[in-house]
Formats: structure tokens, C-alpha cells, sequence
């Protein structure tokens, strides 16, 4: 290419040429493939190379396409969902948000009324088992999402659980657990649905097998294990976890504290 | 197995742990990227997202390196991202090609296109000679024949703008060289 050609891709790309002149310039671009290549490459750099400015690529072609391909395959979908979660677990530590935290203190403050009332007419292991209850907020648990046939038997065990038939949704929680993608989830619920049978050992195993695990939620496996504990009146044990999570913040370190709280 | 290759292998595996791992180690620098530069929390979420999902996606499909550590290297994309973001709004009001408002996979899509143009690009400019750089540097960032001439200590503009001309085509050849502007030149 020559300079007058390169000043004049220049005037065109800086706003620098007359209406006139930047008529002249298109017609050119669609008559004239050598300078349109020229122009091509003179725009991108210009676009690239200045940190202001972005070059931005046309969706219409066959790479794009190609990537979007992958991009809907089952493998990346599958990561889209963990980066979910994973962005939501930092996000907010496991915290509630702010509508449910005030619903919380509100729970808290109704606790500490019903569990001073508790105090005088009835003994210790009702009032653990009171506090469970408050905290162990059934309605809260994360929902499956009906994708493929694993999600959908488990979005059916979690009706069956929100029915409190235990049971049944168990043996599908079970079951189902190898081919989930949300295991901890599952675990979750599998714990629980094992304590509200009160198979407290089997549940304890259960929320090992999440602490232990490489998975997102592994964290919640304390808080749930402390919820086991006072469900069973273990106070010191349940005292001692939710200290570790209070310390360590934890899934669920803010409600920890509070429980705590309750228990001195 | 190298340590930006565990983590691209993580991704298209979908290794919980490695995920959970990335999002301790970066996610932090790039919401403070962001915040420093007109976003906002969200805009970090979501340009974080779209970048390890470009890397996972070009990676699935080519298998390519990265030279520098895993970190530097998202951190990288994170800023192209939002460099992209802040540029949409001038898509609008461009008269050539007006390009459509995308979907979220279009444009997780076509980013990865995008990276790969500013890597060869980039990698280009380091190539050439200290003062070639040095100058185009300044060209690109628009600053005037004049200055450089201040700059340089040219005779005239006229000057200037010979060495800019020949420099820019050093930096072409440079690129048109490389096989992997085949695939981008068109786009």
C-alpha cells in the first residue's frame, strides 16, 4: 500500500474526512477488494492496539458457530451451572439475604420468647429440639432442577419431602446420589430426611461423607451435623461445631453466632 | 501435567474443586479491576463467568497454551471482557456494519475469536524493534504527529509519519505471516 492510501484509511478511521470525501472512501471499499483488505487489517490494529477501543468480531460465521456448539454441549452446561453456584457461594458466604435475615431475627427473637417459656415449664431436651426446628429451616433448602431424568427424580423426592414422606423420598435421595450433579444438595437432604426419621447415626455419616468431600457445599456439612446434634440434645458437641463454624465463617457462620447465643 | 493446563482440564471437567479454587484466587483482583474502572460487583460476576467459559470453551475445542501462569492469564481475558463491555455502547452509533446485540452465548462465543485476534496482535507488537514499538505505541493511543516529533526528535511530521507508516508495516507482515490470522482476517 502506498502512504496516500494509508493517510487516507487513517483520516477515515480517526473521523478526520469531509462527507464528501467519506463517500468516495466507501464506494472505493466496495469496488476496490485490494484496498477493502487493506482497510481490514489497517481497522483492526487500530481497534486492537488502542486499550480505549475494542475490535469487535461479527457472530455471523462458521467459528462462531463452531464455539457455540460447544458451548451447548452437556459438558460446558454443566460447568455454567457450577460457576453459578460457585460465584453464589462467594458471594454471600451461605449469608441470607436480607429479607430472609430479617425474618431470621424475627424467628430468633420468637425463639428466645417460646425457649424462656420453655425454660420453666419443660426440660433441656425439648428446648434443643425446639431451636432445631427453628433453624433448620426445611422451606430454605436449594431446589433441584428439573434437566435430565436424575434431576427429575429428585425434584420428585423433594416433593415427597416437602410432604414429610421421609421414607419414600429417601430411598430416592439414595438411590439417586452417584449420577446427581448437585451431590451435596442431595446429601443435604438425605440427611435431614434421615434425622426427621431420627436415624441420628445414619445421618452423621451422611453429613461425614459432605464435610469430607471435595464438593461446593462440603462447608454446610458442619451446620447441618450441629442441627443433628441439638436435635439429639448433644448440647456441648452441637456448642463445640457451631464454635468452629463461627470461627472459621463458615456456611451459615452469622445464624451460628445467634445460636449460640441461645444456647448460653 | 503444567498448572494452567490443570486448571483448563478442570474446567472442561468440571472439577468442582478446581472451580472453587480459581474463584479464591482471582475472582477478588478482578472485582477490584472492575470497580477501579466504571463497574460495578455484578459487571465483575459476570464478565468472571463469561471468561472461564470462553477458556473452557476454546480450550474443549483446540487444546491451546498458555505462556504465562493460569492467574495472569484469566486476569488478561477478565480485562478484554470488560474492555469489550465498556465498547458495546459505541456499537450502536458506529456507521460501518452495525452489529446486533447479541446473545449471552454469541458473545461468550465470539470473545474467544476476539482474544485470539488481540494475542496475535499483541505478541506482534513485542516482535518488532524497541523503537518501532515505541512509537506505534503512541500512534495507536492517538496521540499526534507532533508530539512525536517532540518525542523523537524528528526533522517534520512528514517524518514522523514515514516511520509510523513503516513501522505499521513491519507490524502487518508480521501478522499476516502467522497462520493464525487465516482464520481471523475475514471476521
Amino acid at each position: 500500500m502506498n502512504i496516500e492510501d494509508d493517510i487516507l484509511i487513517e483520516k477515515f478511521l480517526r473521523d478526520q474526512l469531509s462527507e464528501a470525501e467519506r463517500s468516495l472512501f466507501t464506494e472505493r471499499l466496495e469496488v476496490d477488494a485490494d484496498f477493502k483488505t487493506q482497510f481490514t487489517i489497517e481497522k483492526q490494529l487500530f481497534e486492537t492496539l488502542d486499550e480505549q477501543n475494542w475490535s469487535f468480531i461479527d457472530s455471523n460465521n462458521e467459528h462462531v458457530d463452531s464455539y457455540k456448539k460447544i458451548l451447548a454441549s452437556d459438558d460446558i452446561q454443566s460447568l455454567k451451572k457450577t460457576l453459578i453456584a460457585t460465584n453464589a457461594s462467594q458471594n454471600d458466604n451461605g449469608k441470607p439475604s436480607n429479607s430472609t435475615r430479617r425474618l431470621f431475627y424475627y424467628l430468633a427473637a420468637a425463639s428466645i420468647v417460646i425457649f424462656l417459656g420453655f425454660q420453666f415449664f419443660f426440660n433441656q431436651n425439648i428446648t434443643s429440639e425446639a431451636l432445631y426446628n427453628d433453624y433448620v429451616n426445611l422451606d430454605g433448602l436449594p431446589s433441584f432442577v428439573s434437566r435430565n431424568d436424575t434431576e427429575n427424580k429428585l425434584s420428585e423426592a423433594q416433593k415427597l419431602f416437602q410432604d414429610e414422606k421421609y421414607e419414600e423420598a429417601l430411598i430416592i435421595f439414595e438411590s439417586e446420589l452417584n449420577s446427581a450433579e448437585a451431590k451435596g444438595n442431595v446429601l443435604i437432604y438425605q440427611g435431614i430426611s434421615q434425622i426427621q426419621l431420627k436415624r441420628y447415626s445414619e445421618a452423621e455419616i451422611t453429613f461425614n461423607t459432605l464435610i469430607n468431600s471435595d464438593l461446593i457445599d462440603a462447608e454446610k456439612g458442619y451446620w447441618y451435623k450441629a442441627l443433628l446434634y441439638l436435635k439429639q440434645d448433644k448440647v456441648d458437641d452441637a456448642r463445640n461445631l457451631l464454635h468452629k463454624i463461627k470461627d472459621e465463617k463458615l456456611f451459615n457462620f452469622e445464624n451460628a453466632s445467634n445460636l449460640l447465643k441461645e444456647l448460653d | 501435567m503444567n498448572e494452567p493446563r490443570y486448571y483448563l482440564e478442570g474446567l472442561v471437567t468440571n472439577n468442582e474443586s478446581v472451580v472453587k479454587d480459581i474463584y479464591q484466587k482471582s475472582f477478588r483482583n478482578v472485582i477490584r479491576f472492575v470497580s477501579n474502572n466504571k463497574g460495578r460487583r455484578e459487571d465483575a460476576e459476570d464478565i468472571f463467568q463469561k471468561a472461564l467459559l470462553q477458556l473452557a470453551v476454546r480450550y474443549k475445542k483446540e487444546k491451546f497454551e498458555i505462556k504465562s501462569s493460569f492467574e495472569a492469564y484469566l486476569f488478561t481475558v477478565c480485562k478484554n471482557l470488560w474492555r469489550r463491555e465498556l465498547n458495546k455502547s459505541k456499537l450502536k452509533v458506529t456507521n460501518d456494519a452495525v452489529i446486533e446485540l447479541n446473545s449471552e452465548d454469541d458473545d461468550i462465543a465470539v470473545s474467544v475469536l476476539e482474544q485470539k485476534r488481540w494475542e496475535l496482535f499483541t505478541e506482534a507488537l513485542e516482535l518488532i524493534s524497541e523503537n518501532c514499538k515505541a512509537i506505534l505505541k503512541l500512534f495507536f493511543a492517538k496521540v499526534s504527529y507532533a508530539i512525536m516529533v517532540e518525542q523523537f526528535n524528528y526533522n517534520s511530521e512528514t517524518v514522523a509519519r514515514q516511520r509510523v507508516f513503516k513501522c505499521k508495516n513491519k507490524l502487518k507482515d508480521l501478522v499476516k505471516s502467522d497462520v493464525r490470522y487465516n482464520e481471523l482476517k475475514s471476521l
